[in-house]
């Protein structure tokens, strides 16, 4: 058994303890243990049913401690009324409690019982012993196996009850499997409204059953033992994100049983934006999809459903994605974005052709969210991966407004109908439109491609140089580099830009030739042959290189 | 004002909030300043749920430090646990003396006196006065007069009541916790900032009047925006002024928003002010500047209960400042509370729906609590007289009635039916953070 150190670590706030052994061993771990738990501290004691030498250890503890709280979560059988086991619990919780002002204490013990509802057992039992301890200054709350009726929520709710319910997502779990998941549900509820962070690890707690010490809930289900660490609160926190992806999926029936819905929905949400974050799309599609599951209205179960399918979609997971906004439209989701969206998992599809209907579709139909000018300019994309170069700039035309992405695709458009002068004019205005770093790049290389065709290469050669650094350079930035500085003259610098271009991509066969012919005019002859040799050998249609071959050859 | 370099005197000072997420200590740090300044070490112990302590390293820390003084502000939430803590320090460090400052100090009956044993003084003047004459006197041996701006166990055991000490009209006399490396600006994720004391208005159920008096003093705009730098630059720059009028002087509130901007400080702020001291102009000067959240004092939607409880604001004035703070970008909280004298329920479900079609997401601060009735208000002064008749008589006297009443208007079933329709309405569980 590990018991814990003082020390600036954070003490642990929950204990989950699972009481069928009924070795003495148990309670001298609690015994040790609790002075060094937070001074407000909860028990959730599982099994041993009429064993009460936890109960002792615990108001021994207050005996001792001025200042300590120590919330008693038993289990009990719910159907006794009510059972023995709470009558000990309240008898001696009153000492802490009744008492308290006359003995001036800091010191508190309150009693939590939770009653269990077997499955399939009638739960009006249950619900009357509640009513009854929840006079009796107890807070009690029921576990049950089935999901409840209308009526037993609402008498639950009339009497403030925490209901903990089996889950139906989670097959064979057991109580400790239950209790534990809506701790970490209740940590990530914290950390929703503190503003911290929600896959954050949650409340400090253990987790022991068989004499055997967890360092949280989701390392006892993966068999983990705190053996192996210090014993202080160390989460594994790799495992957290998927820890509360998979509470918030099985809580969902517990987040309706206790009314918690729109509190629900809301955690759903973020924690599956959360998710992506992270880049676990998956997970994120799982959780929007509880998210749609506890929605109140149709408009907000179609906005957790478009979540869902933007989750997929960016997981790449197009297929359901699809099917994800489908359902989001059958729910009543505004046709427009539908039609927008289903466009974006065409585009993912690399079927352009499908994707312009629906752009064209969203167009027609109109949505709030995004704006015709931006339909436009994602048509004006497809037409441009189409190279539908006209189509493509009527498109951008039609999105009026000046922007950066305008003018540079404009430019784009203008390049491949090889018109270089007008394209530079697009490319200089798009920088004035101030561009998003990422894009300064690519409007560097276009702006430089341009100047190469004008013949301006003292300026091509800036412009390219710039692209190289802004961003991951591929075969035609040194190509274009390479031919530049050729044109110029500055042979050496020209061999260096298409060697790059030939490290990018060795089957070029005209980047071998390339670098063949600036160190022929570096008078390089024997490595110039060879070059062109290579370049002969996986293209043997580049006269240049066939030319300048047999002038080595003939001396 | 404040003392040079005197002698080295260990002094604890403990902010506890039992249930609970930390804040930032303000108030203690600004009297741990005062002490370091007059050459003190002082420690700050910022303890709450989010923060939690085990009893052994409490204890464990206490032994080591072997304080002289221990202070607490106390709040009725936290009055057995710091009880309870005043008397582990005194084991652990025999000899210390106890000091309690705070809301629930200031005005704690002097009936409640004999019931404390554990405590040596009760501050209930401005603290950093207080506190400077405390260690002045535990400095000076043994204690056979009364400290001022307490009250004080005195050698006999009996209780004596120190004169009044006066507070200074320009805050700017005190250090300030940031700019003296009391706080870290680091080690919170929010920075609370107290730029300014006191309220000129008189709301029935509320303490602030009495507590720092009823006009406002502040500090500088120079010395709010050398604090406001500290935080910008050393911290996360989320700063949370607790000033309960932050916008009570035009003028001063542009110079602080102008300096944030010369000076470049990269801020989010929450402030909280009154409806009636905004301006479309100052709304959307606030949003530029960095404000995200803006608290408004709503407490009821009904006329006529904003009247008897002393508070001279219009709702429609509320929903207008809302409606216009919405629309300048920023988050918009309104303060509520049920159970206000002359309340019924439907009065206090009218405040619901007041709140809910003006905008505002029932979360946070926008959840509604029942009035909380603590020593320092009128009302409590003489419950009866508002028509409110206390639940329990078996409250020891330094407990304020709380929540434990009914009034004329509304039973105690009828405030819980309220509370279920708010908490049915809330998006985030009724976690209202500020009471």
């Amino acid at each position: 058994m590990t018991t814990f150190t003082p020390g600036n670590h954070r003490p642990i706030e929950w204990l989950f303890l699972d009481a069928r052994t009924t070795d003495r061993g148990l309670a001298e771990w609690l015994a040790a243990s609790l002075p060094h738990c937070a001074w407000s501290c909860h028990l959730v004691i599982t099994g041993g049913d009429g064993d009460d030498r936890l109960l002792e250890t615990v108001v021994h503890h207050l005996e001792r401690e001025p200042v300590a709280l120590v919330h008693f979560h038993p289990v009990v059988d719910g159907t006794m009324d009510p059972s023995p086991r709470v009558d000990r619990l309240l008898d001696a919780a009153a000492r802490f409690q009744t008492e308290a002002y006359r003995e001036r204490t800091g010191s508190r013990l309150v009693p939590l019982p939770i009653l269990e509802v077997a499955h399939r057992a009638d739960p009006r039992p249950a619900l009357t012993t509640a009513g009854e301890l929840a006079g009796r200054l107890a807070k009690p709350s029921l576990l049950m196996w089935d999901e409840p009726a209308g009526a037993a929520i609402t008498t639950a709710a009339e009497l403030g009850l925490r209901l903990y319910l089996g889950s139906e997502e989670q097959q064979d779990s057991s109580i400790m499997d239950v209790l534990t998941a809506a701790h970490v549900l209740d940590s990530t509820m914290d950390g929703l409204s503190d503003g911290g962070s929600i896959l954050g690890p949650c409340r400090p707690h253990l987790t022991v059953v068989d004499g055997r010490v967890f360092g949280c809930a989701q390392q006892w289900r993966l068999g983990r033992t705190a053996d192996d660490h210090a014993p202080e609160w160390r989460p594994d926190t790799s495992l957290c994100a998927g820890c509360v992806a998979d509470t918030i999926v099985c809580m969902r029936a517990s987040l309706v049983a206790n009314q918690r819905r729109n509190e629900g929905r809301e955690l759903a949400l973020r924690t599956s934006a959360a998710l992506v974050d992270k880049g676990a799309h998956n997970a994120a599609a799982v959780v929007a999809r509880t998210a749609a599951k506890l929605s109140l209205t149709e408009p907000e179960k179609a906005d957790a459903l478009i979540q869902a399918g933007l989750c997929r979609l960016a997981g790449g997971d197009v297929a359901n994605a699809d099917r994800e906004l489908l359902e989001a439209s059958e729910a009543g989701a505004p046709a427009g974005l539908v039609a927008y969206h289903r466009a974006r998992v065409q585009v993912a599809w690399r079927d352009d052709i499908e994707a312009l209907d629906r752009f064209a579709e969203a167009l027609e139909l109109g949505t709030k969210s995004v704006s015709s000018a931006d339909l436009h300019v994602e048509m004006a994309l497809s037409h441009i991966r189409l190279e539908e170069w006209a189509d493509a700039r009527t498109h951008l035309e039609r999105a009026g407004g000046p922007s950066a992405a305008i003018a540079f695709n404009l430019g784009v458009c203008d390049v491949n109908d090889a018109r270089a002068a007008r394209a530079l004019e697009h490319f200089d205005r798009a920088l004035e439109l101030a561009p998003p770093d990422e894009d300064l790049g690519r409007i560097r290389f276009f702006r430089g491609f341009c100047l190469k065709e004008l013949e301006r290469y003292e300026e091509a050669v800036e412009d390219l140089r710039l692209s190289i650094e802004l961003e991951e350079p591929e075969l035609a930035h040194h190509n274009s580099l390479g031919f530049c500085l050729f044109k110029l003259g500055r042979h050496a610098e020209a061999v260096a830009s298409f060697e790059r271009a030939v490290e990018v991509d060795p089957s070029s066969a005209i980047d071998w030739a390339n670098i063949g012919v600036n160190l022929e005019r570096l008078g390089e002859h024997r490595r110039a042959a060879e070059m062109y040799r290579k370049g002969l050998g996986m293209d043997a249609s580049i006269a240049f290189a066939r030319d300048g071959l047999e002038r080595i050859e003939r001396g | 004002m404040l003392c040079d370099n005197g002698p080295n005197m260990n002094v604890v000072l403990i902010d506890l909030h039992p249930h609970s997420d930390p804040v930032t200590p303000i108030s203690l740090a600004n009297l741990a300043a005062v002490l370091r300044r007059c050459g003190h070490a002082a420690d700050l112990l910022s303890l709450s749920s989010g923060r939690p302590f085990s009893p052994a390293a409490l204890r464990s820390y206490l032994h080591e430090k072997q304080p002289r003084l221990v202070g607490f502000t106390a709040y009725q939430r936290n009055f057995f646990q710091i009880r309870a803590i005043a008397r582990m320090a005194k084991e652990a460090a025999p000899g210390c003396r106890i000091l309690i400052g705070g809301p629930q100090a200031s005005f704690l009956p002097e009936e409640a006196l004999a019931d404390l044993p554990e405590f040596d003084f009760v501050g209930h003047g401005e603290g950093e006065l207080v506190i400077q004459a405390v260690a002045e006197a535990i400095d000076g041996g043994g204690i056979d007069d009364a400290v001022p701006g307490t009250s004080t166990r005195v050698a006999d055991g009996s209780w004596l009541r120190g004169v009044p000490v006066v507070p200074p009209d320009d805050l700017d006399v005190y250090p300030s916790p940031w700019l003296d490396g009391v706080l870290d600006p680091s080690d919170w994720d929010e920075a609370i900032m107290l730029t300014s004391r006191g309220c000129p208005h008189h709301c029935a159920f509320c303490v602030t009047p009495s507590a720092f008096g009823p006009y406002i003093r502040a500090h500088s705009v120079e010395r709010v925006l050398e604090d406001i730098s500290m935080v910008a630059r050393h911290g996360r720059g989320r700063l949370w002024f607790a000033d309960p009028n932050f916008s009570y002087d035009a003028p001063r509130v542009l110079s602080i928003l102008e300096g944030i901007a010369r000076r470049d400080l990269a801020v989010e702020m929450w402030i909280e002010t009154r409806a009636d001291m905004l301006s479309t102009e100052l709304l959307r000067l606030l949003a530029r500047a960095g404000v995200h959240t803006l608290a408004l004092g709503l407490e009821s939607a009904v006329p006529r209960v904003l009247k008897r409880s002393g508070k001279a604001i219009e709702p429609e004035a509320v929903r207008h400042a809302t409606v216009t703070a919405l629309d300048a970008g920023l988050d918009v909280e309104l303060f509520s509370q049920y159970g206000l004298p002359g309340e019924a329920k439907e009065d206090a479900l009218r405040t619901l729906r007041f709140v809910q079609d003006c905008g505002v997401a029932v979360r946070g601060n926008s959840n509604a609590q029942q009035m909380q009735l603590y020593f320092g208000s009128d009302i409590i002064r003489d419950p009866e007289v508002h028509g409110i008749h206390p639940l329990r008589d078996d409250l020891p006297p330094y407990l304020a009635l709380g929540d434990e009443f009914e009034t004329d208007w509304m039973s105690k079933t009828e405030m819980d039916e309220v509370r279920a329709a708010w908490n049915a309405a809330s998006v985030d569980g009724g976690k209202r953070i500020v009471s």
